[in-house]
């Protein structure tokens, strides 16, 4: 099963969107910042004259996020949402279900560090309360987290609990203070920097002040230790490039006028 | 032995989620219950309270950022509770409203919303949304009720659940 997650920074990306979908096959696309496409639009273009591959997943509360998906979309049922998190449940006959969570997580202009990092706990514990319903924790968590993998939100055990080492995630859960955390497993760890494949980050910022990452990881997606089996790192990628378009300018920072966000691909084995 | 107890009278008052409970039940009758409501009682946290605190107050400070994100509840706001609408046609996917919290007085009532519907009823996005009485916390129910954020949720809900009444 694959995956691309992009934010679309309100830009008509349909065509390139449409050619990264039938090149790499992918499976269930998930979009932020969507609005600079009508679902019509990119339908018809994923869906060339005489094919019917691509359904748009509903919406129903969260407006912020789009799903498509390479099937038909009734097996990509939501079972719960905010304004900025959507829970769906993916149960395609003959294939393992799973739970996957998709978020836009509120920026860094409208919440500081330490807000963020109290937000994201609300985050966690709904996304802990689906897995108590649903009875199992094959759950994978994607979006546009606002956060660096190194932020205390991602890391903290009543945050998002994601570690940076598989190893470590196959515990499956640790005890902090007498409280059970289940891990989430964070491949983008292995991607940050230049030496990583591909681009240092998803999203580059510059501003005139001390403290400055330039790339940053904001676009993440994690895994819990019962999927960890069906996921391999060589699978994730942060995308550049459609082959025709270049995502990034000639300095290699993302293009704004494609989106200031690169985008996600990767595969689980279900 | 002498029952040093008073006389304890219990309030007239409903409580805040008495009404929040009432209204939920009442939506399914609207919607011949393709979308119903539900009250969640929020866990205070399922952590134990730090050590290092100093205080009863500074305790509650923290566990209300903890339970409600960066909307700071007053202390007092013990009691917490989210609001959901659900579809149980759509094997009772649940979208979460609001929350609100309030203290033994019951009132001022805390409301957390929605972003979306927050934009549409306060003109600024940081302003406390408070109910300081019953009347006023019936007012906000009602305009959160009736927000388009609100009622296009619902009409979301029944056109999955593929019966949309006329009425909504």
């Amino acid at each position: 099963m694959t995956f691309l997650f992009w934010n679309l920074c309100k830009n008509p990306l349909q065509k390139i969107i449409a050619r990264l979908a039938h090149q790499l096959k992918i499976d269930i696309l998930i979009f932020a910042e969507s609005d600079g496409i009508e679902p019509a639009t990119i339908l018809k273009l994923l869906n060339p004259p005489g094919t019917s591959e691509y359904y748009r997943a509903p919406v129903i509360g969260c407006e912020k996020l789009e799903f498509y998906t390479r099937f038909a979309s009734e097996y990509l049922q939501p079972v719960f949402e905010t304004n900025r998190l959507s829970i769906r449940h993916l149960s395609l006959p003959g294939t393992t279900d799973i739970l996957i969570a998709a978020t836009h997580f509120p920026d860094k202009r409208s919440m500081s560090n330490e807000s963020q990092s109290l937000e994201i706990i609300n985050l966690a514990q709904n996304i802990r309360q689906e897995e108590a319903k649903m009875g199992h924790q094959r759950t994978l968590l994607v979006g546009d987290l606002n956060m660096n993998p190194f932020e205390i939100g991602m890391i903290g055990a009543q945050g998002l609990h994601a570690v940076m080492d598989r190893t470590v995630a196959q515990k499956s859960k640790r005890i902090v203070q007498d409280v059970a955390y289940s891990y989430f497993y964070n491949p983008m760890w292995s991607l940050l920097g230049d030496a990583s494949v591909g681009p240092p980050g998803t999203y580059y910022y510059y501003k005139s002040e001390p403290v400055l990452y330039f790339w940053n990881m904001f676009d993440q997606v994690l895994i819990r230790s019962e999927l960890l089996e069906r996921f391999k790192n060589e699978s994730l990628m942060i995308l550049d490039s459609d082959g025709d378009v270049n995502f990034r300018k000639a300095n290699g920072i993302p293009d704004p006028q494609i989106s200031d966000h690169l985008p996600l691909l990767f595969k689980l084995d279900l | 032995m002498d029952n040093l107890w008073p006389k304890i009278e219990t309030s007239q008052l409903k409580t805040p989620v008495a009404i929040l409970k009432e209204q939920a039940s009442l939506l399914g009758a609207n919607t011949q219950n393709l979308v119903t409501a539900e009250v969640d009682s929020l866990p205070i946290y399922d952590t134990k309270i730090p050590e290092k605190t100093n205080s009863l107050p500074q305790v509650l400070n923290q566990m209300n950022s903890i339970v409600f994100g960066t909307k700071s509840f007053h202390p007092s706001a013990i009691f917490r509770f989210a609001f959901h609408l659900v579809a149980p046609a759509l094997n009772h996917y649940r979208y979460q409203l609001f929350f609100i919290g309030y203290g033994i007085d019951f009132y001022p009532v805390f409301f957390r919303l929605d972003s979306d519907i927050q934009n549409e009823l306060v003109a600024d996005e940081e302003q406390d949304v408070i109910a300081n009485t019953e009347e006023e916390f019936l007012a906000i129910l009602k305009a959160i009720f009736n927000s388009e954020k609100t009622l296009r949720v619902m009409r979301a809900i029944l056109a999955q659940s593929q019966n949309i009444p006329e009425s909504i």
